[in-house]
């Protein structure tokens, strides 16, 4: 064992045993949480193929050919996935991990490390793929009553075509390496993968699935998909995965074996390839990788400027923490380029509002309207929370290794945590403003709930924030170099339990008083005295409740983070 | 033991190492100073095979880095300055995933890992796990690691970092002990009292070039007034001028 590549995977699963070491509490309560939600997930995606797979079933003619196509479409997205993937963990592995320079100065030949970092890179890229994957031909083996040897086959291809994915997006890493320094590749592929999610997105959003669920809608999709070409070659090797599968899956004649056997050699064909350009180009790649000094995508002057003209107002201090995260926040490509998914869940938000047809519901359009609306208040404060917990949330944490800097200098930590608290308030408020004036706006509500839902959102945008600065004190992760980790620990998960817990209480305080009123409004019910006491009352309670939730989380971050570095 | 023949080292434009020339003896501990940027790490990393000279040949224990860097690394003990741990490993786990790498197995390992605990002082925490230790327990854990197979070269960059006077003591003893045994330390370090202390010879090297090579004697011969301290003939050397300028400076 000691001799194969296999050992130098040994501090890596040790390390994954490892990880909850003394924390046995908290990693079960975690590994609880992910197991539900991914379970929730799996059963989500089998139940909808399920659905589908069923309905094709059952249209005479076409049905089958209904089901090949769309397993053809979904092992392209696939083997797409599984190909992308595999670049951009290869990057990581192969250059960017610190581990190497450990690896490289021991005497273990390049080929060992090369071979660890292969079957490294294939668990890391495709074990996520593959999971949720399942549920998909576990739906097609159940409704069209698949025997054990289809489900033999589908873990059969699933090795070859898992390998040629990874050797062929390793290969690829490899060249891009070769032509580019490693850390601007990496840059533009977070670049691109980003646009791709966010246009992908758009995409699917834009095409209105929900009108799928109207029968006539329906017909014209599978009429369309029924006449559409799918985007595939008899070259590609989820063509040659399909082809093995469908014999099985339908009974239908074909090649499967020849298929297989085309997905096997292809595979050793792509590891052997992968052996040769690995041991002629990786290592001057890694050493140059070592010696880049690269600069960053986002480097417009201009937003610079911009960001020092707000900031003016503020004074030298705050001023020169809240510049020091901007621009450490522009210059970081991995979080600047979440503004992009930003747009794209506002766009689609405010895009549900303007599509959404009241007349198709059976009430009141009026009370509708401003149901929705005040509903809508609950729906805005979950999703500026959302927003948050990615980078309010992590504040705190993202100062690092550097935090010592700010320690020693003359800046007490209460004007630290209030720079970032005024720091993250602006455009999150301006945010939950947006997200709320334009949605109410398309649902033309009246002019009382715009009222309402306006200065409520100030509250609760406050709270929202000052809760994230609060409990990211309390909670910090210094040490954590993926800034994305820091939005998972237990902290993190408290803070969203807690800040969906404040959202949810605050519209409940809002909800009698606002029926009480538009009851009064529409229906022309009269509100007595003690009803007018009852309904100040409640609104007070939820400016009160907004402003604990927000003040004494930023107190008590103030102080643990006193205590716990004095 | 360490031969470095015309070695140049080019990063584009900048030229990092030029032309170095250098060799280390069996049961030598090698000083090799200079300021910042001067081209200390890089020729570290060369020796140690995490880089390539552009120009030139290194060698250690007579085997070329270029042509058999798997036979070389293993005569080969590195300490980098900023090294690498796997933070949820326990430092037993650690110095035992090591030992696999080198090969060494069973009994050998169990007492070559109980000894280098006890010689570091980590005894009580070697199964904590890494993420708990503090910067100068790293550093003794490294150590350790490099010890492990008894190298013939050990190759350091700044061994002094974050240790504390007893460490910074044990280091130094367990360097000449290696040295006594005819092992062969190569370190750059910024501490010059401890190579003072500690080096047989010294190589200066500054801006890519070695400046001045010999004993501490030998050295002292080659600056003017014949300086007394190690920090004075540095100072004389790579760039004191500088100094006085800064010095001029902060009195203005």
């Amino acid at each position: 064992m000691k001799d194969t590549f296999l050992y130098l995977l040994h501090p890596t699963w040790r390390s994954v045993w490892n990880r909850d070491r003394g924390r046995r509490a908290y990693g079960t309560l975690r590994n609880l949480f992910l197991l539900v939600l991914g379970t929730v997930f799996w059963a989500g995606i089998f139940y909808s193929f399920y659905r589908v797979l069923l309905y094709f079933q059952g249209v005479e003619g076409i049905g089958t050919v209904l089901a090949v196509k769309l397993l053809t479409m979904i092992m392209v997205v696939f083997f797409s996935l599984l190909v992308f993937s595999n670049i951009i963990t290869a990057l990581s592995a192969y250059y960017l991990s610190d581990e190497l320079v450990l690896l490289h100065s021991l005497p273990v030949s390049l080929e060992r490390i090369q071979l660890a970092k292969f079957v490294e890179t294939l668990f890391a890229s495709s074990w996520m793929i593959v999971l949720f994957g399942m549920p998909v031909f576990g739906a097609y083996g159940v409704v069209y009553g698949a025997s054990a040897a289809y489900y033999g086959a589908v873990l059969l291809g699933l090795v070859p075509l898992l390998v040629i994915a990874a050797a062929a997006g390793i290969v690829f890493t490899m060249i891009l390496v070769r032509l580019f320094p490693a850390r601007k590749t990496k840059e533009i592929l977070v670049l691109l993968s980003i646009v791709f999610l966010v246009s992908l997105y758009l995409l699917f959003r834009f095409l209105q699935p929900e009108r799928l669920f109207e029968e006539a809608e329906l017909d014209r999709f599978i009429n369309f998909l029924a006449v559409v070409k799918t985007p595939s070659s008899v070259y590609l090797p989820s063509h040659w995965f399909t082809e093995f599968l469908v014999p099985l899956l339908f009974g239908r004649s074909g090649d499967p074996w020849f298929h297989f056997l085309l997905l096997l050699s292809t595979a050793m064909a792509w590891v052997t390839i992968g052996e040769w350009v690995g041991s002629r180009i990786y290592m001057d790649g890694w050493m140059k990788s070592q010696e880049g000094r690269d600069t960053n995508l986002l480097a417009s002057s201009w937003v610079h400027r911009a960001a020092e003209v707000l900031t003016r107002p503020l004074d030298l201090q705050t001023r020169s923490v809240v510049r020091k995260d901007i621009k450490l926040f522009l210059r970081d490509t991995t979080q600047w380029t979440q503004l992009l998914l930003l747009g794209a869940l506002v766009v689609v938000y405010l895009y549900n509002f303007r599509v959404l047809d009241l007349k198709k519901i059976p009430m009141s359009r009026v009370y509708l309207q401003n149901l929705l609306s005040f509903l809508n208040m609950g729906l805005a404060g979950f999703v500026v929370s959302a927003v948050a917990i990615r980078f309010v949330f992590p504040a705190v944490s993202i100062e690092g290794k550097s935090f010592w800097l700010l320690r020693s200098a003359p800046i007490s930590i209460k004007t630290l945590l209030w720079s970032k608290f005024w720091m993250y308030l602006a455009p999150l408020l301006v945010l939950s403003e947006i997200l709320i004036i334009l949605s109410n706006w398309f649902l033309n509500v009246s002019g009382f709930m715009m009222g309402l839902s306006v200065v409520t959102m100030v509250f609760l945008t406050a709270g929202i924030v000052g809760l994230g600065i609060g409990l990211g004190a309390i909670y910090p992760r210094f040490s954590v170099e993926n800034v994305a980790k820091i939005a998972t620990g237990y902290g993190a998960i408290l803070y969203m339990i807690l800040a969906m817990g404040f959202i949810a209480l605050a519209v409940f305080l809002e909800a009698w008083p606002v029926n009480t009123i538009l009851m009064a409004y529409f229906v022309g019910v009269r509100i007595h005295l003690l009803q007018s006491f009852m309904i100040v009352g409640s609104l007070l309670l939820v400016a009160m409740l907004s402003l604990a939730v927000c003040i004494l989380p930023m107190v008590w971050g103030v102080r643990h983070l006193e205590a716990s570095l004095s | 033991m360490i031969e470095l023949i015309g070695v140049t080292k080019r990063y584009r434009e900048l030229v990092a190492v030029n032309n170095l020339s250098l060799h280390v003896s069996r049961g030598e501990v090698f000083g090799f100073l200079g300021p910042n940027g001067a081209g200390k790490t890089t020729t570290i990393k060369m020796i140690a095979g995490l880089m390539r000279p552009t120009e030139g040949r290194i060698l250690v224990g007579g085997i070329d880095l270029s042509i058999d860097p798997i036979r070389a690394k293993a005569l080969m003990g590195f300490i980098p300055d900023h090294p690498f741990l796997y933070e949820k490993l326990t430092g037993e786990e650690f110095l035992r995933f090591i030992g696999g790498l080198y090969k060494i197995d069973g009994q050998q390992l169990e007492g070559r890992v109980d000894e280098l605990f006890e010689v570091f002082g980590l005894q009580d925490f070697r199964d904590e796990l890494i993420e708990s230790y503090s910067h100068g327990m790293r550093q003794r854990l490294v150590m350790g690691s490099a010890f492990l197979h008894h190298p013939q070269v050990v190759i350091v960059d700044e061994p002094m970092v974050g240790l504390d006077p007893q460490g910074a003591r044990l280091v130094q003893a367990i360097f000449r002990e290696q040295c006594a045994k005819g092992k062969t330390v190569f370190m750059s370090t910024h501490t010059l009292g401890v190579a003072e202390e500690v080096c047989d010879r010294i190589g200066i090297i500054h801006k890519g070039e070695l400046i001045a090579l010999g004993t501490k004697e030998e050295l002292q011969k080659q600056v003017k007034g014949g300086a007394e301290k190690l920090e004075s003939i540095f100072l004389q050397l790579t760039g004191g001028e500088e100094m006085i300028r800064v010095v001029e400076y902060l009195k203005s």
